[in-house]
């Protein structure tokens, strides 16, 4: 029984618009950020193509500039007095006199560092072999000195890659519970609305009936799921160096579990307010009770970015009602200790059969009650007058 | 009284301080065919959810052929709420075996049974369509396929024939007595007490939660202690006054009188032929319509002068 109303919630669903648009949209929608993050990410294989003057008697360094180096294609010209003119027209994108750098606006650092380091080197060398070192010493008065790098707050690389993930992994999750929790709702407020739950309770029981919702939305939620990743997937293989920290993988299996039992619980906290109206045109309202709590747990992370180690967020991280938006967050930006998103997880796995006792009880109690809006809480209060 | 089909005793439900249903006995036999009738707050829907599982009632019992009703008898009833409710963006023929699924029927008895319910009801060209894009009348006959499609041995029927026209209340009147004469047992509640009293073969009346009157729709008829005289005469006359009774109606050529249930109608009938030759004649207890009107009035016909509408 309960797989006969899971499908029908998925067959139904699926055909709709909204449902077919969304997925659409947040499967283009991730292949174009994974492009846009290449592009802007910048070192791909763009080289750049410049045009540097060299001006001035005794000045030698137009072999050594029309080198290059791996983002750029120099062209050297020697200019005769009219290297600023040339500058100011644009025909050159830089000029060099011998002591000074010339811009016609503000210098390009990738340029600047070129043109600079060349010179340089090129000076290095020169002074070198008048003190009369050969090739050999020169080779090893400028071989690289490594110098390691150690981070007292974390062992891990770039923060930008952190935020990036600790914000995708909050917006999504946030986004997704949303979604999917309207969704159930609108299918318990239509139920409701249309009396049909009436012939619906004289074959099944209302536990049967949430239950079936539940799943069934909960399978097209993670098939959604699966269509993104793949999306993301692709994006990633269509743009070719980008590199993901290996922190940032094991974010998805935990986005999957902490979506899945959020999923859970925000389901049937939206069933229990659905099924105390009786009208679509009320649910919108309504709402507000499931909604708020994902709200602030939303905001706390969001907030939080620049400061992510506040007891505020590790107290949002175990409360069920934030933890499935704000735990992605923390262990993004943070890493806590393993055990401490065990806690977490299990206080959350273990608010679920309570939210699903807590609601369902509201749900009998409010799903034959038509008219107006009931409370919450007279509804939870009204328990025992429930049908079954 | 057999202990087969339905029997309900003393059945009580309050909603806070309203008795919805106060001590209510019902009986269905197999093949039966009951009418339930009240106003509006009677209790006859409380009664027949109670019947459902839909609501818990305080006190009595519910036995559907001698044991307490359970999920797995409810399974073969079948269900027609008063508020028609259907999933308005469902083709009609997956609607259908859907709830035929739903009452227990695997795939293939769903879809079978489906089939002949949407051709029997004239919906076939539109089996395919969203119940919303039908008329109230067809989606009226999905009501009725979603209620019939498993085949039920017990039909709760709250106001079948609300809303239908006369050629589909008369499809729907040969609906139940065919469910009924194949063995079925019908319990149905409607205002339109000519169709009730031509089809049920026994009748409950209930006002406040409480029965007011039951019987055979003959019998609560004969109970009442007032006959009703029909006389048309041939030609016009100018005034006439009935031997005994009350005129409720006198146009020139035709007359009704309300007469006491004991007269002397071979009297009353002399008399008119008095006035002039009759066209026609009829003497007959009071329709349905009256006694309902009257026992929900009074809750008690027995006792009380009736005031035919």
């Amino acid at each position: 029984m309960i797989w006969l109303i899971a499908r029908r919630e998925i067959v139904t669903r699926a055909r709709t618009k909204p449902f077919q648009i969304l997925t659409a949209l947040m499967f283009v929608g991730v292949i174009v950020v994974a492009v846009l993050i290449s592009v802007f990410s910048g070192d791909g294989d763009g080289v750049e193509e410049v045009t540097i003057g060299v001006e001035g008697a005794g000045v030698d360094y137009e072999e050594v500039l029309a080198v290059g180096s791996a983002t750029l294609d120099a062209e050297v010209v020697v200019t005769t007095g009219d290297g600023r003119t040339l500058l100011d027209d644009g025909e050159l994108d830089v000029l060099f006199d011998g002591s000074t750098v010339i811009w016609e606006g503000f210098p390009d650092s990738t340029l600047d560092t070129y043109v600079r380091s060349t010179i340089q080197q090129t000076e290095f060398a020169r002074r070198a072999s008048e003190l009369g070192l050969s090739d050999s010493d020169l080779g090893t008065l400028f071989s690289e000195i490594e110098i390691g790098e150690e981070r007292l707050d974390g062992d891990d690389d770039e923060v930008g890659v952190r935020i990036a993930a600790a914000m995708v992994s909050t917006i999504a999750t946030f986004v997704m519970l949303q979604v999917w929790g309207s969704f159930l709702m609108m299918g318990v407020v239509e139920e409701k609305a249309s009396r049909v739950v009436e012939i619906l309770l004289s074959h099944i029981s209302p536990r049967t009936l949430l239950t079936g919702k539940i799943i069934g939305l909960g399978v097209l939620a993670f098939i959604q799921l699966s269509i993104v990743v793949l999306g993301l997937a692709l994006g990633l293989s269509l743009v070719r160096d980008i590199e993901i920290p290996d922190g940032v993988w094991t974010l998805v299996p935990l986005l999957l579990v902490t979506f899945l039992l959020g999923y859970a619980f925000y389901a049937a906290l939206f069933a229990a307010v659905g099924s105390t109206v009786s009208r679509q045109e009320d649910a919108q309202t309504a709402q507000l009770p499931a909604i708020m709590p994902m709200m602030v747990g939303y905001a706390i992370a969001l907030g939080s970015i620049s400061n992510p180690d506040t007891l505020l967020v590790k107290i949002a991280s175990y409360v069920p009602f934030t933890s499935p938006v704000v735990l992605p967050f923390r262990v993004a930006m943070s890493n806590p200790p393993w055990w401490q998103v065990g806690v977490a997880l299990l206080i959350l796995a273990i608010s679920v059969p309570i939210m699903l006792h807590v609601a369902g009880a509201i749900y009998r109690t409010a799903l034959l009650r038509t008219g107006t809006r009931i409370p919450l809480i007279e509804a939870f209060r009204n328990r025992s007058q429930a049908q079954l | 009284m057999s202990s087969s089909g339905l029997i309900i005793r003393d059945l009580s439900k309050r909603f806070g301080d309203i008795r919805a249903v106060d001590g209510i006995d019902l009986d269905v036999p197999r093949g039966g065919l009951v009418g339930f009738l009240g106003s509006n707050g009677a209790g006859k829907t409380t009664t027949m959810r109670s019947i459902l599982g839909i609501v818990r009632p305080d006190s009595g019992s519910i036995t559907w052929d001698g044991a307490l009703i359970d999920d797995e008898v409810r399974g073969r009833v079948g269900y027609m709420p008063q508020e028609r409710g259907l999933y308005a963006r469902m083709p009609v023929v997956d609607q259908v075996r859907y709830f035929g699924r739903l009452a227990g029927l695997d795939k293939g008895a769903a879809s079978a049974s489906a089939d002949a319910w949407i051709e029997r009801l004239g919906l076939v060209e539109r089996r395919k369509d969203l119940v919303q894009e039908l008329s109230g009348g067809n989606q009226q006959r999905v009501q009725l396929a979603v209620s019939l499609v498993h085949d039920p041995e017990l039909l709760i029927l709250d106001e079948p024939f609300a809303g239908l026209d006369p050629v589909a209340a008369e499809t729907m009147q040969e609906i139940i007595a065919e469910r009924a004469a194949t063995g079925a047992s019908v319990l149905l509640s409607s205002h339109q007490l000519d169709l009730v009293e031509g089809l049920c073969d026994h009748v409950v009346i209930v006002a406040s939660g409480r029965e007011v009157a039951s019987g055979t729709p003959i019998d609560l008829r004969s109970a009442s202690p007032h006959r009703e005289m029909y006389i048309r005469w041939v030609e016009p006359i100018e005034t006439w006054s009935p031997l005994a009774g009350t005129l409720l109606e006198f146009d020139g050529i035709s007359a009704l009188v309300q007469l006491p249930a004991a007269v002397d109608v071979g009297a009353q009938v002399a008399h008119a032929v008095s006035a002039g030759v009759l066209a026609t004649v009829s003497v007959e207890p009071p329709s349905l319509a009256n006694v309902f009107a009257h026992s929900v009035v009074s809750e008690d016909p027995l006792q009380s002068a009736g005031v035919p509408s």
